[in-house]
């Protein structure tokens, strides 16, 4: 058979195709393609331009890490961390946070945009209104400590019935106890870890997202290490994978560790031997934290041993930024647990942190309540400050302290899911749009002050939250310049403390005049050590039992929330953080739930399958992920992104404030 | 098949190997002649000077780049030479006092940040393990500049297929890479990108 024209076409057509490959156009063409679609002239890009170094500090969580930020032409590009810091994964890509698609550009009104004249002049008149009838205003601020914060009191000061509401650090929910047990006002102590030899943490990410990142981590890749770290937790986490000594402890049996811990403490080490203690606390048997825990009696004691021997010992709970506070029954007995190892006002235990100097204050100023512990039902209308603790909280909380038709003001910079619920959301500077203040780390033993530069001009359409306050009544004359210039001078004529330039720490100098210029540039103040710690005396109580939580036929599983800083708070992750984080499942991702392989071979379940996860408050689709790290009958329910909020929602919060833990149910979808 | 069709196929396959090889490099990429002439061989030659004297670090340790005019003025108000690019180079930018818009042939993308102080100053590292031998070049070769992703051909290379890449030859991101494994220097994403 002869070869028709058209065959001879093909033949050539397919000789060339062959040919193709072995030229550089196929694979010259795919990178300069891919390459061309990075560069199209509608995405933004830096203009090309002088570069220069600016030092502060990240307005972003109230660790306040230093920050090295290249900037190209005023506008910053590249964030590292100062000499001998250290950055989390948002803090190196805050920021791009200005620019993030859910920034708020309008006022909202019940989730819809309304023009900020309109919506500032309505909010004004609800909150006037509420001052002539006595109705309770308060403001949630989730960033006490802060001269914004003393401004918020001066404004609540003009109310007949007002609160003013915090969200503490959930790193201090242990020192809240001890604060608790030995009478000191909340906030007022911390860990000295430094010069700890053994630290046990209850749930507490000492190793992950504890306080500042860096500080532990430092600690535990120190050459020659001294400390020696026990981690006891449910699930598998980078703080498990680091520490000398994981305990495995099944969900929900923290309570029954530290009790039993205490039991043989009492029992076999003579702990608490000066001290005024309840029968009680030695009567609780160990074997039942053994049953309770899963973890063998002879880990346990061997753990009592080493914290009774291996001292200054210390013990942590909770801190966790997305799984939130223990219940207070567990971070009582912590405390308990913390006196009878001596490591109350001891060097490398807990120790109190001297108060910051602060300027002179009117009288009258609102106390300060927890929201865990503001009445139910109780505020009508409420303000929500704009600065996030970088923690995820559950909307309930929230939901539960609001009178029906309370009237909520929302100051945000970022659409958000608590955005979604406000009456009015006011859009605020966002993250480096403006000064930010960051008072001592959480956790910190000693006190520190330090500014956050404005990165960009504030934007047109955005309102400080000083300028609302003003609007709804706040006198003109009470500014916040005047109150931060105030604290400056406080500290100045105390003479205490070293200001450290965040260019180069190690050239720190004494507090003198000029401090304020000094942190406007870009330092540290730091306040002086005590020389010698004063001990803090308690009168141990007696340590209610703390029931589990029940699973049930229907829910057999226990669920517990889990994610990062940053996460799933009341502010957006960057997206070059999201986008490192999450895709190289470096951190949960949104809408994953961690089990072990046997809980998923018992349910049908396979890895990356798709289940639904219920808990008595609801349910929502996952995908499962399993993971031999995990405990048996445990799932770990990732709280990230725009549907963090969502999945929170699952879990029901106790009236001590705790969302820990939830019977639940995974099935496949 | 038949012979007609073998010659067929091997006619198209020629074809595309000619058209891969030799007419798409050349339509790839646009040359534009560089708006001076310079000669680095007569200026770390006769002249004596070093790649520093022109390309020179700041005070704080960042890198100059480019030399602007002032840099060149010293020497160039008047002609030093008698070549018509020099004569170009006085008429066309030092007379009127205007920049030369150079183009960077080593110019990396918006999203790249490169610290020459600590490649060079920390990592001892020479400017020709980068750029190649262009203190040695006699004349400033025409800048190629890629029509679709609009980079200089001196980030690809001049091999087309970059097989038997050799230090010098471009300066793609892989290139980056392979010399931090080499010399077990881990700079992580944001250590290079905006």
């Amino acid at each position: 058979m002869s070869a028709t024209r058209r065959d001879l076409l093909l033949m050539t057509a397919a000789g060339a195709g062959v040919g193709m490959v072995f030229t550089p156009v196929p694979w010259k063409l795919l990178d300069d393609v891919s390459i061309w679609t990075q560069n199209w002239s509608w995405l933004p890009k830096h203009p090309r331009g002088e570069i220069t170094i600016t030092h502060t500090v990240c307005p972003l969580c109230p660790a306040g890490c230093g920050m090295k930020v290249r900037r190209v032409n005023e506008a910053p590009f590249a964030v590292s961390s100062t000499p001998g810091g250290a950055l989390c994964a948002r803090g190196f890509a805050g920021h791009q946070l200005p620019f993030h698609q859910s920034r708020l550009r309008t006022a909202l009104h019940r989730g819809k945009a309304a023009p900020l004249a309109e919506a500032l002049e309505d909010a004004a008149a609800a909150v006037e209104r509420a001052r002539r009838s006595g109705a309770v205003v308060a403001v949630l601020d989730q960033r006490p400590g802060r001269m914004v914060s003393v401004l918020y009191r001066q404004f609540l000061a003009g109310f007949p019935r007002a609160q003013y509401v915090t969200l503490p650090a959930p790193e201090e929910g242990t020192l809240r106890a001890v604060a608790e047990l030995t009478g000191r006002p909340p906030r007022s102590l911390g860990y000295d870890f430094e010069r700890s030899r053994t630290i046990f943490s209850v749930g507490a990410p000492l190793l992950d997202h504890w306080g500042a990142p860096g500080r532990l981590l430092r600690l535990w890749g120190a050459p020659e290490r001294k400390i020696r770290f026990w981690h006891a937790a449910s699930g598998n986490s980078r703080t498990a994978a680091l520490s000398d000594r994981w305990m495995a402890i099944r969900p929900d049996s923290e309570h029954a560790l530290v009790r039993g811990l205490i039991s043989i403490l009492i029992r076999e080490h003579g702990a608490g031997a000066g001290l005024a203690l309840p029968a009680s606390l030695s009567a609780f048997p160990p074997e039942e934290a053994a049953a309770r825990t899963g973890v063998p009696l002879a880990q346990i004691q061997e753990l009592a041993r080493e914290l009774a021997t291996a001292r200054p010992a210390v013990a942590v709970g909770g801190g966790d930024p997305v799984a939130g506070p223990l219940p207070a029954a567990t971070e009582q007995a912590l405390s308990v647990l913390n006196a009878l190892l001596g490591a109350l006002g001891t060097p490398g235990g807990i120790v109190e942190r001297r108060p910051v100097p602060q300027p002179t204050l009117p009288p009258g100023l609102p106390a300060e309540t927890t929201l865990a512990r503001a009445p139910a039902r109780s505020i009508d209308v409420l303000i929500v400050d704009s600065a996030s603790s970088g923690c995820a909280w559950p909307l309930e909380l929230i939901q539960d302290k609001l009178a029906p038709d309370a009237v909520t003001i929302h100051l945000s910079a970022f659409r958000t899911a608590w955005t979604a619920q406000a009456t009015w959301t006011l859009p605020v500077p966002a993250p480096f749009e403006a000064w930010e203040e960051i008072p001592e780390t959480p956790g910190s033993r000693l006190a520190s002050w330090s500014l956050a530069k404005p990165l960009f001009p504030m934007p047109e359409g955005a309102i400080s939250p000083e300028a609302v306050l003003h609007r709804f009544g706040l006198p003109e004359d009470q500014t916040l310049d005047a109150l931060l210039q105030a604290k400056a001078a406080a500290i100045e004529k105390a003479g205490r403390g070293v200001v450290r330039p965040l260019a180069e720490p190690d050239e720190s100098s004494p507090v003198g005049e000029g401090l304020w210029d000094q942190l406007t540039e870009g330092a540290v103040w730091v306040d002086d050590p005590e020389p010698a710690p004063r001990p803090l005396r308690a009168a141990i109580p007696d340590l209610p039992d703390l029931p589990q939580v029940a699973s049930t036929a229907q829910f057999p599983l226990l669920a517990t929330p889990a994610g990062s800083r940053g996460g799933a708070g009341s502010m957006p992750s960057p997206p070059l953080a999201s986008k490192l984080t999450r895709e190289s499942h470096l951190e949960p991702a949104a809408g994953e739930v961690r089990v072990h392989p046997r809980t998923a071979e018992s349910l049908g379940l396979k890895h990356r399958g798709r289940a639904v996860l219920a808990t008595p408050k609801g349910e929502t689709a996952v995908v499962v992920r399993t993971d031999p790290g995990m405990a048996d009958g445990f799932v770990e329910v990732a709280i990230e992104g725009d549907r963090g909020a969502e999945t929170l929602a699952l879990f029901p919060v106790s009236r001590d404030g705790a969302w820990r833990w939830s019977p639940a149910q995974l099935r496949r979808a | 098949m038949n012979l007609r069709s073998v010659f067929s196929f091997l006619a198209g396959l020629a074809g595309m190997l000619a058209l891969g090889w030799l007419v798409f490099p050349a339509v790839l990429y646009e040359r534009i002649p560089q708006p001076a002439q310079f000669s680095h061989q007569v200026h770390t030659g006769e002249a004596g000077m070093s790649c520093s004297d022109c390309h020179a670090f700041r005070d704080d340790g960042s890198f100059a780049g480019i030399p602007r005019l002032e840099t060149c003025l010293p020497c160039h108000t008047e002609p030093a030479g008698e070549t018509p690019q020099e004569k170009h180079f006085i008429e066309a930018f030092v007379t009127p006092h205007r920049e030369v818009p150079w183009l960077v042939y080593s110019r990396q993308p918006d999203n790249v940040r490169f610290s020459h102080a600590r490649h060079v100053k920390v990592g001892e590292m020479a400017c020709e393990d980068c750029h190649g031998a262009v203190g040695e070049s006699a004349r400033l070769k025409d800048f190629q500049r890629n029509r679709i992703s609009g980079y200089s051909r001196d980030i690809w290379g001049p091999r087309m297929l970059r097989i038997g890449w050799k230090p010098g030859e471009g300066m793609k991101m892989s290139d980056c890479e392979d010399c931090h494994r080499q010399r077990s220097v881990v700079a992580g994403c944001l250590g290079c990108h905006k």
